[in-house]
Formats: C-alpha cells, sequence, structure tokens
C-alpha cells in the first residue's frame, strides 16, 4: 500500500514517501533525502554545481542532455534550466539577451 | 619474624584494572573509585532432624557483588556498560559525528566550523531561522540553486548561502567527519563480556599508620551487571556500575576471589 507522502522534490516538486531511516534509503539510495528520482538527483546536482560555479554554462547544458527532463520543474529551478539551455541554443555571435528562440 | 598481618585499616582503592581472562592483557584502568562494596552471597540448605533441629547447614551457589563509582565519567566504562567497543578515530578512519551550530549570517552567509557530510548537494537539508525574539524561526529546504525559503550549500568551503533579504542567526544541524573522536553505541542484542578484575587497594599498620601494605583483590571471572545501568549526566554523579562476581566455571580450583597483601 503506498505510503502518504512527506517529501517534495527539490527539482520537480512532486510529492513522494520517503523514509531516511530505512536502510536502503540509507544505503543505496541516499538521494532519495533531495530528489524523487535518479534523473531528478542527477538535475540536482548540475544546477547545483553550475549554481556553485564549479562547471561552466556548457558543461551543465551538455550533461542536461544526458538526464531525462521531467515535465515540470519547481520555478526557481526552471529559472536555472532556463538560463541553461537557451542560452545554450543561442549561436555563440547573437546577443547575450536573446531569448526568443525556442 | 614472618610478615603476617590480621588487623589492618583500609585505607583506600587505589585503582580498579581490568584484563581479558583469557590472554591477561589490560583493558582498562579506573582511578577514581569511590564508595566501593564487595558483597558475597550464597544460597543456604538446612539439614534437620526428625524433631526440626537444624543439624547442619550447606551451602553452594556462592557468588558476589562488586559495586563502586568511579568520580569521573570513564568511556571505557560506558563501552563495557553498552557491552560493546569505543570506537577511536584516526585520520585514515575518521568518526562521523552530529554538529548543532548556531552561526551569525553575514552578507547573506553562513561559514560552518565542519566540513559537512551527507547526500552530495544536500549535506544539510534543513537549518533554521532564529526569529527577533530568540527562538525557533522560519525553516529553509536546501535547494540547488537560490529561491524563496531554500539556501543553498558549498561543503567543501563550508558555506550556506540565503536569501539575499536574510539576516540575523541560524540553526544548523549537520553531521561532519571527526579525526579526533570516539563513539560507543549500545545495541540491544549484545551481552556484556567476562573480565579479570584485580582491585589495588592501600592498608596501614593499625600501631603504626607509616607502615604501608599494598592489597591487590582479584576476581578471575567478573560480568558487569547490566540489567540496570544509571548513568549520571551530572557533573558530581559519578560513574557507578556493579560487577556479577561468579568462579570460572570448567577450573576445579577455580576462586571466586583471591586477597594478597604485602608490604610497600
Amino acid at each position: 500500500m503506498p505510503k502518504k507522502p512527506n517529501a517534495v522534490c527539490a527539482i520537480c516538486g512532486q510529492k513522494y514517501y520517503v523514509c531516511n531511516a530505512c536502510k536502503h534509503t540509507k544505503d543505496l539510495s541516499s538521494w532519495r533525502i533531495i530528489a524523487d528520482t535518479a534523473d531528478c538527483y542527477k538535475i540536482y546536482m548540475i544546477v547545483h554545481h553550475y549554481t556553485n560555479g564549479s562547471i561552466t554554462k556548457e558543461t551543465a547544458q551538455k550533461q542536461l542532455e544526458q538526464c531525462s527532463l521531467p515535465k515540470t520543474f519547481q520555478p526557481h529551478i526552471q529559472a536555472v534550466i532556463d538560463e541553461v539551455t537557451l542560452a545554450a541554443d543561442v549561436p555563440k555571435d547573437a546577443p547575450k539577451n536573446n531569448k526568443e528562440k525556442e | 619474624m614472618k610478615f603476617n598481618p590480621n588487623e589492618v585499616v583500609f585505607e583506600k582503592i587505589r585503582y580498579i584494572e581490568e584484563f581479558e581472562p583469557a590472554t591477561k592483557q589490560l583493558l582498562s584502568r579506573l582511578t577514581n573509585v569511590k564508595e566501593p562494596t564487595l558483597n558475597f552471597s550464597s544460597e543456604g540448605t538446612p539439614v534437620t532432624d526428625a524433631q526440626g533441629a537444624e543439624i547442619v547447614t550447606f551451602y553452594n551457589a556462592a557468588q558476589g557483588t562488586l559495586s563502586y563509582t568511579n568520580a569521573i565519567h570513564s568511556f571505557d566504562l560506558l563501552a563495557e556498560q553498552f557491552s560493546s567497543e569505543k570506537n577511536i578515530a584516526t585520520p585514515d578512519k575518521k568518526i562521523t559525528a552530529p554538529v548543532s551550530e548556531v552561526l551569525e549570517v553575514v552578507d547573506n552567509k553562513a561559514i560552518l566550523k565542519y566540513v559537512p557530510v551527507g547526500v552530495a548537494g544536500a549535506e544539510i537539508k534543513y537549518v533554521q531561522l532564529v526569529n527577533d525574539e530568540n527562538e525557533f524561526g522560519e525553516t529553509l529546504e536546501v535547494s540547488a540553486t537560490a529561491g524563496e525559503g531554500k539556501f543553498t550549500i558549498d561543503a567543501e568551503n563550508k558555506t550556506l548561502t540565503f536569501p539575499a533579504d536574510t539576516t540575523g542567526r541560524v540553526i544548523v544541524d549537520y553531521e561532519a567527519e571527526m579525526a579526533e573522536a570516539i563513539s560507543l553505541a549500545k545495541t540491544t542484542d549484545s551481552m556484556p563480556p567476562i573480565r579479570t578484575l584485580h582491585v589495588h587497594c592501600y592498608f596501614r599498620n593499625k600501631c603504626d599508620s607509616n607502615i604501608k601494605y599494598i592489597g591487590v583483590i582479584t576476581f578471575p571471572r567478573a560480568q558487569i551487571d547490566i540489567s540496570s545501568v544509571d548513568v549520571s549526566l551530572t557533573p558530581d554523579g559519578g560513574h557507578t556500575v556493579t560487577y556479577k562476581l561468579q568462579k570460572p566455571y570448567c577450573d576445579e580450583a577455580g576462586k571466586l576471589c583471591e586477597v594478597f597483601v604485602y608490604k610497600d
């Protein structure tokens, strides 16, 4: 029987259940403390490293391409995803503020 | 003239040593022993005649207890009362311990004392702001990037970054690896080990108290009684312990205890 959600994914905002005291969570899927799926956690780490300045926008964009992106993001995460992906779509010689290209 | 004391004045216990019975390796030494009590008991079975008059009493099942309070707390003793090992950290094998700090937020940042460990990027999941009344305030949640009600963490640089308008202090609880630390844990299914005890005492001659004798009371088989363990959590409470004393079961000549006294 599914248990009542007690956590919200830091990336997609999806509610889910996690038991941080369970051995399985502690040993095998400790990332569930922060995200509901492994892909969301991968995105979390990419955004985390990008925000901390330890990877460039181009690297973040390449890494995001390797992930299965959820349909929705939390608003503050969406802003960073847009910043990374839209900027990467813009040709190198185009003005920086041109975000119209989809 | 042979040294053969009878009545002596008991001065004090110098210290109590614990040995591994099989190897005689010294395991711990407690040097602040106070209020020691040694008690022996056995079961008496009286034999009576036809009229019920007692002829003789046979005693068996002899055993004893040794109780004392160590004036200062002992982690070695506590480990035995927990029936576990004391873990000692090394640079190669650090101990992860809980840390709690109340930090000032300066320029939207707070600097931790230790490097937090845990899930990468979310080593600290929550922090609590201290409100204007110096009480538990708003809870902020870790995030990959800045957002309302969120904070970000740079574990390597021990830095937390808060929203732009954050001021005051923040309560931070996390775990960090310590190179200089110990840990001990009590589980519910372990049994306290058997030890050999040596109780080292001082005696004085009753006529000339300048004459000192050294006494050693040995207990070949002693086991900490964990049926009731009271650990005082006050500075002056001391550390109380009780041992059950038994004869080494497989030793025909085994003794419950033995007393040695010699001139200093």
